[in-house]
């Protein structure tokens, strides 16, 4: 490849798209050091609070997927939805992981039937970084953020690296395979190709309770993203993706005895997704002060599924989303951009469902709803040197929600976001922000853990049809945020830059769907209602979190992260109560150290994860031993441990680590006398299910060479 | 699925070790002669290594990375410094193992041609 070529190759990799669409603050201009890179760290030049995980933090664990990329961040909490289907969640600022706007290269992704188990579709090892943004963020990409959002950087088309494979096996038997090629074709075109295959396909049960400790599945992803950077500065890049996922959970296959009548719950779940994308950027000027840029995204999701011999959720999801963009940066110290959007969702559901009598008391047959929002946005930049910046954004949009055939549901609204950060010194930076964010909810695959129960599901204050119940469901969430962050940068032992850090955030809901398990004294209920309901709903959390960060020596890294989450929320007959399943604090210590050359590289991590309130229904449960399980109404305070070894050779890295070394699991996961009581309950999830796991992989990296 | 991981990390064990005892099978017969703690640190010192700087076109800080994962693993190099600024990398290598024309043409190998700045 010619010099010319490397260099448009080179910033291109730089800068997504266009100027537009990303924010990019490396220091080229610094020295790189032969260094370990530090696998969470918190960016200094960022306008908001920005945490990235690294390519280094992306291999100091097994990393299988996306989920499993948080465990060194006290920011996000990962825990499972329930216990039979392996669907992951995240947890950013105390809510939910659908309150997190998920992105791929500042795409909108994981929305919708995709969100209860996008996160396991993300293999880690095709991820080059991953930033997380906490409060409200650019209003360019949608106000969907509410809490924060996270994007994720693939590997590029521009690197140069004809094939890397990673293989690792899990001592749960589960395998993976990760295949990735970027290839360079020509001084203007570039292409990567992502391959992934995982699999598990033994039946584990070490807590002997007769479940599963996690689904067999087997998951086959491929993506092919394309590059093209013209010397003049236009670019397109292009992507497609096709996923498959089967995967089985629930009381292992071997309990089913011939001639049992009684056939055994268990979840079946076949997820396929497809998607196609194109993004264009186009300077309009030499210096490219000013461009145009369009994203135009397509996905298809299908999901059919069983849980259990009595429920069955088949529902597909076609969504369109459109990006116009016209940004223009007048000096140094002004800039403006602006755009128009469309985002449609349509689904199409089949929900059949009965507990507790023969009768289906929800039978969904063909039902479509279409959710739209489209509208125009703008958002204009303030620099003052380096001292000041202030980004205030604007999305005017209509938003429409349309069930079966009744008419739709529409309203104008406006967001507006103001982000504000200050360095009176080099050393000290103060971020602010705030704004309105919404989203429409889906009330079941937001909850996908309702469907791992036998309890009825009812609608206090909706009407008793079913249809309406779905209109009633698509409540589109209504949601402030604000935020603020002090930084200080100091030099300590070896670090020329160790920092700490505190922030603050606060999330206050205007309107939000709520899933109530301790919905009235009638038992095993569980409601879906609105915060308006509920006279003088409230429902708000505030997140306190401090980070430091030294190296005490060369090549070692300390991190030290704790965070604590006051979540309330107002529910019907209860009034102002801590959100439960919520944990209310969570410490990290992460320690890195790598030897000269980082050949060998040495990770550890610790977490302390503090106590959430359990459901009313869980407080008098009892140990074998007849002591109560949560005292108190709350969860155990736990540790979990991991460590990880790395030896580096050229071309290729073998490791072998551990997960949960502690061996610190839930007990009593499936709750219920029998599955098919009304009592069954495999949703009230709050730690671990899973104890030690070990692991070994290879990378292996082939270089592009002369 | 335990075994193989157990033998695995005995296997990295047993490398580091492996690496440890050869370093010190290269140092034992001046240790013999050092009685005291300072004065084995300044026999590592005078270890004899050589820097060589190179001038090339990195240009960003993937060159830099694509150095770093080939030049540092390549035999003899002990320390490695790239300077996206000064488009400049750094090499301190033992010449007992290794020696310029061998660090050119692994530069060259993958697509940094470099001319020698100071040796």
């Amino acid at each position: 490849m010619s010099v010319l070529a490397s260099a448009v190759m080179a910033s291109a990799q730089d800068i997504d798209t266009t100027g537009i669409y990303s924010e990019r603050y490396d220091s080229l201009g610094a020295a790189v050091l032969m260094q370990r890179q530090p696998g969470n760290k918190l960016s200094k030049y960022t306008q908001g609070r920005v945490e990235t995980i690294t390519a280094a933090g992306l291999c100091k664990m097994a990393c299988c997927n996306l989920a499993e990329s948080f465990e060194n961040s006290a920011s996000v909490t990962v825990g499972y939805s329930d216990a039979v289907t392996g669907a992951r969640q995240i947890r950013l600022l105390g809510l939910s992981g659908v309150y997190t706007q998920m992105l791929d290269e500042n795409r909108p992704v994981m929305r919708g039937l995709a969100a209860p188990f996008g996160l396991s579709y993300v293999p880690g090892q095709w991820l080059e970084s991953i930033q997380i943004a906490k409060g409200v963020t650019s209003v360019i990409n949608g106000v969907e953020s509410i809490t924060g959002q996270i994007n994720m950087e693939h590997r590029k088309p521009t690197d140069e690296k004809p094939l890397f494979v990673n293989a690792s096996v899990m001592s749960d038997s589960k395998a993976d395979l990760n295949v990735a090629s970027a290839l360079q074709l020509n001084d203007t075109w570039s292409t990567v190709l992502l391959g992934h295959i995982s699999g598990n396909n033994k039946e584990m049960d070490w807590n002997g309770d007769g479940f599963m400790d996690d689904p067999r599945n087997l998951q086959i992803n491929l993506s092919n993203r394309w590059l093209y950077y013209s010397p003049s500065g236009m670019q397109i890049r292009i992507g497609v993706r096709l996923l498959r996922d089967w995967r089985r959970g629930g009381q292992l296959s071997s309990l089913q005895l011939p001639g049992q009548d009684i056939p055994l719950w268990q979840s079946n779940i076949l997820n396929q997704s497809a998607n196609g994308y194109v993004k264009i950027g186009v300077p309009l000027n030499e210096e490219n002060s000013q461009n145009i840029a369009a994203v135009l995204d397509y996905n298809y999701y299908n999901m059919a599924s069983e849980f259990g011999p009595k429920t069955t959720y088949d529902a597909g999801q076609h969504s369109g989303f459109a990006n116009l963009l016209y940004q223009n940066e007048i000096n140094e110290s002004h800039k403006f951009t602006l755009g128009a959007t469309a985002l449609l969702d349509y689904y199409l559901e089949d929900f059949l469902r009965t507990v507790g009598s023969q009768y289906y008391d929800i039978d969904i047959n063909g039902l479509n709803t279409s959710m739209s929002r489209y509208g125009i946005f703008g958002e204009y930049t303030f620099h003052l040197e380096d001292k000041l910046s202030i980004i205030a954004g604007l999305r005017g949009e209509w938003y429409s929600n349309r069930t079966g055939d009744d008419n739709p549901v529409s309203r104008f609204v406006t967001s507006p976001r103001l982000t504000l950060k200050y360095t009176p010194v080099e050393q000290i930076v103060f971020r602010a922000n705030a704004g309105r964010g919404l989203r429409y909810a889906c009330p079941l695959v937001d909850n996908i853990g309702v469907l791992s129960t036998s309890k009825t599901f009812v609608t206090p204050s909706g009407s008793s049809d079913i249809s309406d119940r779905w209109v009633y469901g698509h409540t589109l969430e209504d949601a402030w945020t604000f935020g603020s962050n002090i930084t200080f940068y100091f030099p300590l032992a070896a670090s020329d830059e160790a920092y700490l850090s505190f922030d603050f955030f606060r999330t206050q809901f205007a309107e939000q769907s709520i899933v109530d398990y301790e919905y009235s004294a009638i038992p095993h209920q569980i409601a879906f209602y609105n915060l308006s309901d509920v006279a003088d709903g409230r429902s708000f959390t505030n997140t306190y979190q401090a980070d430091f960060s030294f190296e005490p020596v060369e090549r070692f890294t300390v991190t030290l992260t704790g965070r604590y989450s006051d979540a309330r929320v107002t529910t019907l007959g209860a009034g102002l109560r801590e959100r439960p399943m919520t944990s209310r604090y969570k410490g990290v210590l992460n320690l890195q150290y790598s030897t000269n050359l980082n050949k060998w590289i040495f990770d550890f991590t610790s977490s302390v994860n503090g106590p959430c309130r359990v459901y009313d229904f869980m407080k008098d449960f009892k140990d074998s031993e007849g002591n109560l399980m949560y005292k108190d109404g709350l969860t155990p305070v736990y540790p979990l441990l991991y460590a990880q070894v790395t030896r580096r050779f050229k071309g290729f890295d073998i490791y072998a680590g551990g997960e949960n070394l502690t061996n610190f699991r839930q007990e009593n996961v499936i709750l219920g006398e029998t599955t098919q009581s009304p009592d069954f309950d495999a949703s009230c999830v709050w730690g671990p299910l899973m104890g030690i796991k070990l692991y070994g992989g290879v990378r292996i990296t082939i270089w592009e060479t002369e | 699925m335990k075994k193989i991981f157990v033998s695995t990390i005995i296997a990295m064990m047993a490398m580091v070790c492996s690496e440890n005892i050869a370093t010190a099978a290269e140092t034992q017969g001046q240790a013999a002669e050092i009685s005291n703690v300072a004065q084995k640190k300044e026999m590592k010192n005078k270890k004899e290594t050589k820097v060589l700087k190179l001038s090339a076109n990195i240009h960003c800080k993937d060159c830099a990375k694509k150095i770093q994962e080939n030049i540092g693993f390549e035999k003899g190099v002990v320390g490695l410094e790239v300077s996206v600024e000064e488009r400049t990398a750094t090499i301190t290598y033992n010449p007992a193992k290794t020696d310029v024309v061998t660090l050119l043409a692994a530069m060259r190998k993958i697509g940094f041609p470099a001319t020698i700045i100071e040796q």
